[in-house]
């Protein structure tokens, strides 16, 4: 046990130093940040109207005007941008008829003024996804209220009339799975990359002179468990600050955390222990790339193709089979998750269909790992099929 | 670890790795003792060393290490692998104390001082010479002080003052009551520094035995001129049988066989 964590400590150092790590953890966040906000950008300069129109019920009888302009403002969201947009809010006599307006696109949203507003200091709003003018409204409605101005120091609440959800299921179903694949394919990568490296430089013969190869096999899978961990840590952390503080969203929630991070330790250990059942039976990093990119595509399958489908359809009976199917739940059954379609039993199902895998992958790969790691030459199939039998004893390794 | 006189013990051990087999070997090597498993490449010396220091199980036959299997005395055991490496990019003192964490302790900064290291032990491996990163390996064979040390091929590679340095380094082991077991096809090498050798080829036992007892038998090495030439060869005729065919003989040695001729000799058979 000692040994073990002395190696799994070695390992957390060697891979945080790694630039490959560094590179990650802040170069991914920042890819996934540019490209979702360049879209953004782009909607923003073109497909928001030069005139933006929201309807207003107010049944505090708060405005008394039927229309308020508001020009030359620039409070555009995420960026400020060039270009001058004009705001209207227009006030309707009911719910109805502002819906009826935002359905067929006369407004671009609309807000509820109820009746004890003086008392909640709450209005509910209806808008298209990312985009509202919270703010404007709060400005016009500050001036009626000169004496009671103080009151705005804390601020209105706005809440949704319907969640809007929808906005965000093709950025949650994008971006869960791409992060958990990152994740658990660097952390495994790094496994593979240090067995094959002691290997080809020979410090693996030193090293299993210092301590059991199940010591050492368990040492850096723990240890690359806990880099991989740092590392979606940080990028959990980080979609979470971006969706609480930039989109008002709360887009990582802990069921999301606690579902995630389960999905992260058992997709890390089937997905690790193939790559080191890979690294241990091979003679150079080229070889081990080359076996582990077939490994890489079925990983990296749902994570691009089935969070389209997902999106589109998340009840389908393909989909379900796939969240539960070993290789591709890791990444789809969290994606599945974050965005509401998925049950407790077929989580609980697909954890337990996994574990299990993971579980015969990881004896297997420990058993290839006691027996080829100080093999420098690539040995036949019939070899490796003969030493990975489980149910031999331990002789011959 | 119980002071057992005892190091090793290998009772017919075997195994097999693709197209070569270990074939029942049997030995046994005690404290204060150097052992050493001879042979040419190939021989199955470095598959045998690995049995002893547990990186490989045997698929039949035993072996002990103090009595007990050699996985569960790891840190007793200090190894010199045959293929050398290191992490090349790591510092000297990172990786010895790493090993020496691992092993349960060690007297780095002894041995570093001892090899005269020590002002090495802040530079990266890869700015090391080839000897230098010689000598950090033989450190980390040795650095926990270990009851057993298993050397494979430590000559390789070395020049004439770190094979020196080696020998030294061997001597003193057995001085302190270690058991010393080394592998090398440099047979006259071995020769001058082992007590007891295992002469192995083709994955089986040839010969065993003391040095000085493996054989009795003498050969005459005689130096003669012959048609205005100086020709030197052995010979089983004795001197006064020499001189009397008329023999001009320079001149005339009786000695044992070395290892190398015992070798040659019981492959040849």
């Amino acid at each position: 046990m000692r040994k073990t964590a002395v190696i799994a400590k070695r390992e957390i150092n060697v891979n945080v130093r790694r630039k490959a790590f560094i590179l990650g953890v802040i170069g991914f966040p920042l890819l996934i940040g540019f490209s979702f906000l360049v879209p953004v950008l782009f909607i923003q300069e073109f497909a928001i109207p030069k005139e933006y129109r929201a309807g207003i019920v107010d049944h505090a009888s708060i405005l008394n005007r039927s229309v308020i302009e508001l020009s030359g403002t620039t409070d555009d969201p995420f960026f400020d941008s060039s270009t001058q947009r004009k705001i209207i809010f227009v006030i309707y006599e009911s719910e109805e008829d502002a819906r009826k307006a935002f359905q067929e696109g006369e407004i671009d949203g609309y807000y509820i003024i109820p009746e004890n507003f003086q008392n909640s200091f709450l209005i509910k709003k209806q808008t298209q996804g990312l985009f509202d003018v919270d703010e404007k409204l709060e400005l016009v409605i500050s001036k009626k209220f000169g004496d009671y101005a103080y009151r705005f120091a804390k601020g209105i609440s706005f809440q949704e009339i319907e969640e809007k959800k929808e906005a965000f299921d093709f950025v949650i179903s994008m971006f869960i799975p791409l992060l958990l694949f990152m994740a658990i394919f660097t952390s495994s990568g790094y496994l593979m990359q240090g067995i094959i490296e002691e290997k080809e430089s020979r410090v693996m013969e030193i090293l299993l002179s210092s301590a059991s190869p199940e010591e050492v096999f368990t040492g850096k899978f723990i240890g690359n468990a806990i880099t991989g961990l740092i590392q979606a840590s940080v990028w959990l952390g980080l979609a979470g600050l971006f969706s609480g503080f930039m989109l008002s969203v709360k887009l990582i929630s802990f069921g999301i955390v606690v579902v995630s991070v389960l999905f992260f330790i058992l997709g890390y250990l089937l997905y690790s222990s193939l790559l080191a059942a890979i690294a241990s039976i091979s003679s150079s990093l080229k070889e081990a790339q080359q076996a582990t990119s077939i490994i890489v595509f079925i990983g990296l399958f749902p994570a691009i193709f089935l969070s389209q489908i997902t999106s589109l359809n998340p009840e389908s009976p393909a989909i379900k089979a796939f969240s539960l199917f070993p290789l591709t739940s890791p990444a789809l059954m969290p994606a599945l998750y974050s965005a509401g379609s998925t049950s407790l039993f077929d989580i609980v199902l697909g954890a337990v269909i996994l574990a299990l895998t993971s579980y015969l992958t990881l004896k297997l790969s420990s058993r290839i790992f006691r027996y080829y790691a100080l093999t420098y030459s690539k040995p036949k199939w019939r070899e490796i099929m003969s030493s990975i039998n489980v149910f031999k004893s331990g002789k011959g390794d | 670890m119980p002071s057992v006189t005892v190091a090793v013990t290998a009772s017919g051990i075997s195994k097999t790795l693709g197209n070569f087999t270990l074939s029942s070997i049997t030995f046994e090597c005690n404290r204060g003792e150097i052992f050493g498993i001879l042979g040419p490449n190939g021989a199955g010396k470095t598959t045998t060393l690995r049995i002893i220091a547990g990186l490989a199980k045997p698929d039949s036959g035993k072996i002990s290490v103090f009595g007990r299997n050699p996985e569960k005395v790891k840190n007793y055991i200090g190894y010199l692998p045959e293929e050398r490496g290191l992490y090349r990019k790591w510092k000297v003192s990172d990786i010895l104390h790493y090993f020496a964490e691992l092993k349960g302790g060690a007297n780095t900064e002894y041995w570093l001082e001892r090899f005269g290291m020590k002002e090495h032990a802040n530079k990266k491996i890869e700015e090391l010479s080839k000897g230098l990163q010689q000598k950090i390996q033989l450190i980390l064979a040795v650095q926990h002080n270990p009851e057993l040390l298993i050397l494979d091929e430590p000559f390789s590679g070395l020049d004439a003052v770190n094979i020196s340095l080696v020998m030294d380094l061997v001597k003193e082991m057995r001085e302190r009551r270690r058991c010393v077991i080394l592998s090398t096809h440099i047979l006259n090498l071995a020769e001058r520094l082992c007590d007891r050798v295992l002469l192995i080829n083709m994955g089986r036992e040839i010969l065993s035995g003391r040095v000085d007892e493996l054989s009795d038998e003498e050969v005459h090495e005689i130096e003669y001129r012959k048609n205005g030439r100086v020709i030197k060869e052995m010979t089983n005729r004795h001197l006064r049988d020499l001189l009397d065919s008329g023999y001009d003989i320079i001149s005339y040695r009786r000695r044992k066989l070395t290892l190398e001729e015992i070798f040659l000799r019981e492959v040849s058979r």
